[in-house]
């Protein structure tokens, strides 16, 4: 019973766990943890929102848990206002899913964490605010500068892309 | 103009990942379920440990509140113990204290049956031996019966004649009621039962309701004078029974 529901849901969560962590290794251990919260908590599922959203909630937790204690000082960093790309014409295109999560993951905790919650997860910058124990303005930046950093990166693999398709 | 941008583009990740998947590592299943809770697997008889617990509690408080009536239903065995007695010469006795003594020395012949003979003859314990007896009550065990007929055997006699006419008198008195404590005794904690009078029968009963097992989870032995006393525990790994049947 348990272990038909891990495998039939593992491969998503740790999908889930990867864009919270640095590599697989760390995604592992969190998709661990995840799982055992999970069982143990599965009798307080009261059936509101499906089930999977119910795991993928726990996963995400568990993950903002094993993070957290990184981010104690990112509240009292100045963040520069991010630096503002022109964003037209931006092309996806030939990136995969696996070249976005490798970008992701390159992020610093704080970056990561924001840019998850808020785009992928769609926490509103007060939830956001409250489960780091940051202030909103920290996490609106953290935002910004996530999105920023995110572009460059982007440009950059494509500007390879492009290179090694056309020469 | 910005907002919407940044909306777009937090859209084609979240596109990109909503489907994906990544197998995890084989053997992770194989870490996880060690650590899971065995509850669900292994069903644990709560019930039961509750409704041991409950009873050993009762019987705590029930232990403790009895011991000073131990005194109390001495006096009522008196009876029962002077009709065995019949064939012996009645006790001299100057002094009512003492008595007593006497009493609680007969009775020990009548439940020990083997140690009747060494008893037969009626005595008076010095009231120095009798304090020891009444300290020792509470153990109900045929040791220490015994172990009372030790201190009773240097005896003292006196004024034989007043004691027999005031024994006989009791004698007469109880005839009646002899066989039915007698039985409750000797019985031993299967005595039958006729009806709830104390505690330690309605315990008996619920008990002999849930619990199906040749030992109880718990077991009093009770006799008529509303006086009950545990003789044996079993819970699974917990056994007492200092009076296992032969």
């Amino acid at each position: 019973m348990q272990a038909e529901l891990y495998k039939q849901t593992a491969s998503k969560m740790l999908m889930v766990c990867m864009r919270y962590a640095k590599d697989k290794m760390e995604a592992e251990d969190v998709l661990q943890i995840g799982y055992i919260k999970i069982f143990q908590k599965i009798r307080e599922y009261r059936g509101e929102g499906s089930f999977e959203g119910w795991m993928r909630r726990i996963m995400v937790h568990t993950a903002i848990e094993s993070y957290r204690k990184n981010l104690k000082y990112l509240g009292h960093v100045q963040i520069e206002e991010a630096f503002e790309q022109p964003s037209t014409g931006f092309d996806f295109g030939t990136l995969g899913m696996q070249d976005l999560l490798n970008i992701i993951q390159k992020l610093a905790d704080g970056y990561r964490l924001v840019f998850n919650m808020y785009a992928i997860e769609g926490y509103s910058h007060k939830e956001i605010a409250e489960t780091l124990g940051i202030s909103e303005g920290a996490s609106k930046s953290q935002l910004s500068r996530a999105r920023a950093i995110l572009r460059e990166e982007i440009i950059k693999m494509e500007a390879i892309n492009y290179a090694s398709h056309t020469g | 103009m910005h907002h919407t941008q940044d909306k777009e583009f937090d859209r084609l990740f979240k596109d990109r990942f909503d489907q994906a998947e990544l197998e995890p590592s084989a053997g992770l299943w194989d870490k996880i379920e060690p650590q899971l809770q065995p509850a669900v697997k292994k069903h644990f008889p709560v019930y039961w440990m509750a409704a041991a617990l409950a009873a050993l509690a009762l019987t705590a408080g029930l232990l403790f509140i009895n011991k000073p009536e131990k005194i109390r239903l001495q006096g009522q065995q008196e009876n029962m113990a002077r009709v065995e007695d019949k064939p012996v010469t009645p006790v001299v006795n100057n002094n009512t204290s003492d008595r007593t003594a006497i009493q609680e020395v007969e009775i020990s012949s009548v439940v020990s049956g083997e140690s009747d003979k060494k008893v037969s003859i009626p005595v008076v314990v010095p009231a120095s031996a009798k304090k020891d007896l009444i300290v020792m009550q509470p153990i109900p065990t045929d040791d220490h019966l015994k172990v009372i007929v030790e201190h009773v055997k240097p005896v003292v006699q006196q004024s034989a004649e007043t004691l027999q006419e005031e024994g006989q008198k009791t004698l007469a008195a109880a005839g009646t009621e002899m066989n039915e404590p007698d039985k409750v005794i000797n019985d031993n904690e299967q005595a039958e039962r006729k009806g709830i009078r104390n505690f330690g029968d309605l315990v008996n009963y619920v008990v002999d309701k849930v619990d199906k097992r040749e030992q109880k989870i718990v077991r009093f032995k009770t006799d008529d004078d509303d006086e009950s006393s545990l003789v044996a525990i079993n819970i699974g790994f917990i056994k007492f029974n200092p009076k296992k049947h032969k």
